[in-house]
This record gives structure tokens, sequence and C-alpha cells, in this order.
């Protein structure tokens, strides 16, 4: 049986590889992989920047070092609240109808899903060597990642399996699964019983960077550390000097060799609870083959909000209306605005209260903000990356490439846009009320009168550039849900922000000299100024936006359904 | 009317559609038939516009379908074998969806009507995921018809009917073409080409084997003359060469 698998495994990532090559043939394929391979030797392999390693890696510093342990905590503390992705346990539809009627055991299907894991994980491992580079390329480093990701693999499968045994079994399924549970549970009061200790030191800190120093300095002394020492085992092969990596690399060995025991002693219905996973992760899947959103449930037929849509005028605008009905009825607006609105309430209601907590609300808005624009368009995915797997149906459509591809685009980007400016308009008011950093009420007001353009221009610039990137390299780029997804997909998500990013910071180039000219030129009122440079500055996005949707039309209309997959 | 001249589409090295032509006239019904993998649904996703031809021309109602395919599609419905619909639409959505794109100003008064023709009515604020295959594949029918198209492209539409709606689905593409739409209907089913089609093209390895009515192609084969649709289906292609071999 284990020969069958591996001889499944080898020929599907056989082939798989084979295709992606084959993709290379197409000119537009070949010139970004020159690109990309460019990129990479410039930033990683070019003598210059080879030059500056010897003042290390800023991610290699002691203080992330430490940090990560707990971010790790967090991720895994999070999935036994809130539970693993089920998808941890989901088998393709062929699978399904080929390896659960075959004569092969629970424990065979484990290994066989972990097995299969593995080229993903493999692949993000090589992607990390790149992207965190330190001195030389390193074995040893290269390895850490891999026994990373492996472990983080197996601990999301452990938990799904854990939860869905206790879910079938109540609390005799609990009990079969005593020790990890135990295990954790413990962890997690450790953590609660510091952190609540440490209320008066947050309290008083000046900022994220004496936090920083805070818990540093809290997870390396007792009983903090000895809690997160799993968690250190876990990531000190990543973070470990060339002297030491064996020494970080063998503890690691050992918990990951635990998980495996763990995984595949866990007592549950293995077959039927993935089997569910499986229909439950196609059904998403031919969801998001049709959007690409979160999996939603819809709402049930009583509850369906609408709004009309006029039979006639621009015929582009039905693909926004559609497209806002499935955030409506997704819960995809309530998930977007929800929390930038209570945010603002906050901040009125603090309002001359608590200048800590409308700090506290300054910097959240403002982290929140800034990570919308470069995380938003991996979640809000309302576009068409979820809509080119319905190729043959966009293409009978009576619209210009262009035109479909901008209704997509400003799916996304409207409502995204809208967020941003709700977490804005917290921030705004939040900043009134902190002494330290605060800014007189026109400035504020010039910001947020010219924050709609400009967030509005900023973000389909951004996600015209995620929907090009699709559209251009169907083959290589995640659409809808489809694909592996979870931990194991962290470096081909890495690589699309890498590239994405580095095109948004060049299309902002022209808005930026455009906005810093009118400012430069009306800098006596200066709320004006900012207003000014901020609506100049979106609509040079905007334009640039629409030139890029321009060019790419053509694109829309020669691709093809086979190349899309 | 659709007009097609030299139609070649090739795949790499592989010819799928090989210089065929065809004119479909107002009221006419082209049954294009042929063997699994023999060009038909390539045939279609170039009329429609889903795929470009490596050559030849598409017009339709009048358009070049590379030159002006938004007029082209306009005047087009093409009705796929598996319906795509969208999961978080009603069906009474799907079709104010349409009716926008297609700029239809009487939607309203069309839909009650197109509902009821197809026998989905009840269904009108079902989501799509909430409809049976069959009725899936009436709305998407549903959703080809409310612009009343001029050229009408289907391929295979009675999969997943029941009886019932495959009779009423029969009666309205004989209405549609009744009314002056030029229709493409690609099945395996043989009864249905021979009830509702006009015309054949036969086609096979890409290439045109036969085409025109019925009695023309029996009397350009003389030997088929007397026999069912299914012989000289089976004949044309070369089918029955294979069964006999095997």
């Amino acid at each position: 049986m284990i020969a069958a698998f591996a001889y499944l495994i080898y020929t599907s990532t056989r082939n798989k590889l084979a295709s992606q090559l084959r993709r290379i043939r197409n000119p537009r394929y070949a010139i970004a992989l020159l690109l990309g391979l460019g990129y990479f030797w410039l930033v990683f392999f070019h003598p210059s920047a080879r030059s500056g390693e010897a003042a290390g890696n800023p991610l290699l510093t002691g203080t992330i070092a430490s940090l990560v342990p707990a971010v790790v905590m967090l991720y895994v503390g999070y999935m036994w609240i809130f539970g693993a992705d089920r998808s941890a346990l989901a088998f393709t539809q062929a699978e399904v109808s080929m390896l659960f009627p075959a004569p092969v055991s629970r424990r065979g299907l484990i290994l066989y899903k972990l097995a299969r894991a593995q080229s993903a994980i493999f692949a993000t491992s090589l992607i990390w060597l790149l992207v965190f580079r330190t001195d030389t390329t390193r074995l040893d480093r290269a390895v850490g990642y891999w026994l990373f990701l492996s472990i983080l693999s197996l601990h999301r499968l452990g938990v799904a399996l854990i939860r869905e045994s206790s879910s079938e079994h109540g609390a005799r399924g609990i009990r079969r699964n005593w020790l990890p549970a135990i295990v954790f549970a413990v962890i997690a009061g450790i953590v609660a019983h510091a952190m609540f200790g440490l209320r008066s030191e947050f309290a008083a800190a000046d900022g994220p960077g004496d936090i920083a120093r805070i818990l540093t300095s809290a997870f390396a002394t007792p009983p903090l550390s000895w809690a997160l020492f799993p968690f250190h085992v876990a990531v000190a092969p990543m973070f470990a000097t060339v002297g030491g990596a064996l020494q970080a690399i063998l503890p690691a060995i050992a918990l990951l060799a635990l998980h495996v025991w763990w995984v595949l002693r866990t007592e549950t219905a293995f077959e039927e609870a993935a089997a569910d996973a499986s229909l439950a992760q196609a059904k998403r899947i031919e969801a998001l083959r049709m959007r690409g959103m979160s999996g939603a449930a819809l709402q049930p037929a009583g509850r369906r909000r609408t709004f009309r849509l006029r039979p006639t005028g621009a015929p582009s605008v039905a693909i926004v209306w559609k497209n806002y009905l499935w955030l409506l009825r997704t819960g995809g607006f309530r998930a977007l605005i929800g929390f930038p609105v209570l945010l603002c309430v906050a901040a009125v209601v603090f309002a001359g209260r608590s200048e800590t907590a409308e700090f506290a609300i300054m910097i959240f808005g403002i982290a929140m903000a800034a990570m919308s624009l470069i995380f938003g368009p991996l979640t809000v995915r309302n576009d068409l990356r979820g809509e080119l797997r319905r190729l043959p149906l966009l293409k009978t459509m009576p619209l210009r490439g262009s035109q479909i591809i901008f209704a997509e685009v400003a799916s996304s980007a409207s409502p995204t846009a809208a967020m941003q400016l709700l977490l804005l308009i917290g921030v705004a008011i939040a900043t009134g009320f902190v002494a330290r950093d605060s800014a007189p009420l026109d400035l504020r007001l010039g910001a947020i009168l010219g924050a709609p353009i400009l967030l509005l221009g900023l973000n389909l610039a951004n996600f015209a550039i995620h929907n090009a990137l699709a559209l251009m390299f169907p083959a290589w780029v995640r659409l809808g849900e489809t694909g592996v997804s979870g931990i194991e997909a962290m470096g081909q998500t890495m690589l699309t922000l890498i590239a994405t990013n580095l095109a948004l910071l060049l299309l902002c180039i022209g808005p930026a000299i455009g906005a810093a000219g009118f400012w430069f030129l009306t800098r006596a009122y200066l709320p004006a100024a900012i207003a000014g440079g901020e609506v100049i500055a979106g609509l040079v996005l905007a334009f640039e936006a629409f030139l890029m949707v321009g060019a790419l039309g053509g694109t829309l209309d020669r691709l093809e359904p086979a190349e899309v997959g | 009317m659709i007009t097609v001249r030299d139609l070649t589409r090739n795949y790499g090295a592989f010819t799928a559609v090989n210089r065929i032509s065809f004119t479909v006239n107002p009221g006419d019904v082209l049954g294009l038939v042929g063997p699994n993998g023999a060009g038909k649904t390539t045939t279609l996703r170039c009329l429609s516009g889903i795929i470009a031809p490596t050559s030849g021309i598409v017009a339709i109602a009048g358009h070049d379908i590379q030159k002006a395919p938004v007029l082209a599609k306009r005047a087009l419905a093409f009705i796929p074998d598996e319906p795509h619909l969208f999961e978080h639409l009603t069906v009474e959505e799907h079709l104010r969806f349409v009716a926008r794109l297609y700029g239809v100003a009487d939607a309203e008064q069309r839909i009650g009507p197109l509902l009821e023709e197809l026998e989905i009515a009840d269904k009108r604020k079902a989501l799509s995921t909430e409809l049976s295959r069959g009725m899936k594949q009436k709305l998407a029918i549903a959703c080809g018809l409310l612009h009343d198209p001029s050229v009408l492209i289907l391929d295979e539409p009675l999969t997943g009917l029941d009886p019932s709606g495959m009779r009423r689905m029969r009666a309205t593409i004989a209405n549609r073409a009744l009314a002056g739409a030029s229709v493409i209907l690609s099945s395996h089913l043989l009864t249905l080409v021979e009830e509702l089609c006009t015309h054949l093209f036969v086609i096979r390895r890409g290439a045109c084997a036969a085409t025109g009515t019925l009695d023309e192609i029996v009397s350009a084969h003389p030997h088929l003359a007397g026999r069912s649709l299914e012989d000289v289906f089976l004949s044309l292609t070369g089918a029955d060469e294979e069964t006999a071999r095997v």
C-alpha cells in the first residue's frame, strides 16, 4: 500500500512540476521567471547585498527569535480554541473515491495525508531559505524550516482529529485524548497568569518597542520560559547559529517524532471525519470557484438581503451588484466593516476618559489599516481571482475584457477602502485625545477629507495588481480557495506578497511625486495641502489602475479556459 | 444568422477543428453531431467567443466574433451542458443580472412568463444551490433566452432534465427557431436531433464528414438510404467500422 501511495505522490508531483515547467515555453511566464530570479539574485546573492549581511538579518535578532515561539503558541492556541481548519482533514474528491473504498487502514490514510503535505512543505522551506537568507546557504537552516513547518502541519492535523473525536464522542472523546488536552490547558494557564501579572508594566509601556522588551524579558523567565519550551524547540533550528545547529535540530526531530506518534494513535473515526471534511471542502471550493471569498454559509431564504438592480444602464455594474450581494449574504460586509465601526465607537466612548485607551485605538487602527493594505487582497478575493474558474461564462458576457476586470477589481477595492477609511476615522478621533501625539483638528480634518479618494485609488491599484497577477499567470497563482492551503502554502503566499507589494511601490512613485508637488505649492495652508495631496495621489493611482486594467483587457479576451486549468 | 468560414482551431500541433464552413439561417436548427473528441465542443466554444479560432471567420448576426465581440455576443446565447450559476444569487436575481448585462428594459415583464415556460416559477426566490440538477439547467436556459437572442447555441441542452422538462425544452427550442432564431444544437441524443434539426453537420476528427439536410446527406451516400439516423451517424463517423473491428 505504501508503494501505491508513494507512486501516487511521486507521479502527481512530477506531472505537476512538468506542467508548470511547460508553462515557461510561454514567453510571458518565461519573462516573469527571469524577472523573479533576477530579483532574488539582486536582493540575496548580489555581492553588494552580501556585503551587508555581516550586520545580520533583523529577523534573526534576539528579540524576534524570542518572540516567535510566543507567536507560534498564539497560532496553536487559536487552533485549539477555535478549531484547526477542517481542511486539514480533507482529501480531494478523487482521493475519497479511490482511496476510501480501497483496502487501506486509517493509519495508512493518515500517513498518506502526512506524506502528501511534504511537497508543499519542501517548497515553502526552500522559499524561506531564500527570503530569510543569512550569511551562506546553509542546509541546516533548510532542515530547520522543514522541521518547523512539518511540526506545525502535523499539529494542525492532530488538533483537527482531536476536535473531531470530541465532537463525535463527547467527553469520552476528550478522555481518549486527555494528555495533549491537559498539556495545552496547563500551558495556556501559565501564559494567562503571567500576562495578568504583567498588566501594570504594559500600562506603563511607552510604545510598541517597550512592549516588545517587556515580553522578551518575560518569555525568558520561568514559568513562561517553561510554558514556551515546546514552541521554542520547534522554532530553535530556524534561528540556530552555525555551531548550535545540531543541538537545536535533535530536540526538534524528537518533537516531530512525538507528533507523528500522537497523530497516528489519535482514536477517531478518521475516514468519516475526513470524508465529511472533504465533502465540505469540495462544496466550499465549488462556491469559491464561483466567487473566491471565505467559505461562509449563505443566509437562509427568509433573511436574504438584497438591493435592486435596474435592467438598463452600464452593464458592468451588474458584476459589481452580484459581487456586493455575495459580500452581503456571506457576512463579508459585516466582517469588513464591523470592527472598524467598533473602533470608531470606542474612540468616541473613551474620548476624554482614557488616554491609554485612545493611544491603543490609534496604534491598533493604524496597524490594521496598514495590514489590510498588505494582506487585505489575500483575504478579500471578491474579484477576478475567484471568477477566473468560470472563464467560459465570463467570456460569453457581452462586455469587453477591460470592463469585466474593472468591475471585478472595484468589487474588492471599494469595500476594502471603506473599511480602511473607517479605521482612519477612528484613528483621527483617537489622535485628538492623545496629548503626546495630538494633531490639530484642521490637519486631521484635511487628512480625512482627502482619504476616501486616496484609499480608493490605492486599493484599486493594489487589487488591480493582484488581479493582473492572476490573469497573467493563472497557472502560478492560487485562484479562489483551490490548491494547497494552511501553513504549507506560506511560501507561495510570500512570493505573491513580494511581487505585488513591489509592484504597488512602483505604482506609488508617480502619485507620491504628484502629491509632494501639490503639497509644496500649497504648504502655506497645510490642511488643504494634505487633502489635495491625497486627492491627487488617489486620482493618479486610480488612473494607473485604469490604464493597467485597460492593458489587461486584451489578456482576458485572449485567455483560454485550458490556461486557467 | 451564423456564418462560419474555414474555421480552424489548433492546440499546439494538434488540429481540433480543420477548415469547417457552414451557415445557419434564421429559423434553421443545425444539429452538430459527432463522436467524442470529434471537435464539437471546440467548435461551439469558437462560435461563442470562449476561445479564438486559429484561422477562419465566425460571424454572429453579421458581426465577426473576433472583431466585434460585444455586438456578436449581444445577439448570442450559449447554453453549455454544465450550467454555470452563481451560488449566492436566487433564480430571479440571475435573470435580473442577465437583464442588466444585455440591457433588457422590459425584463420584469419577461421574467414571469419565461419562468412559467420553463416550469421554475415556484423557485424564483430559491438560491441556485437549492436547485436540483435539472432545475439548474432550466435556469441556465432561462438566462440564455431572456434577452431574446437571435442566435442560440446549445450543448447537450437536455442533460439532467426529466421527461416533462425534455418535452418542454424541445418545444422551447422549436418555438425559438419558429420565431426566427438561428439555432445550433449539439447532442448525442439522435432522436432529439432528428426531431428538431432542419440541417445536420457531422464532424469527424475535426473535419466535416457530411452536411446538409438529412435527405441531402442520404442522397450523397446512397448506401444509407432507408437506414435510421443512428446508422447514418455511425456510418458517417466511421464508428460502425470500429465496432465491426472489435
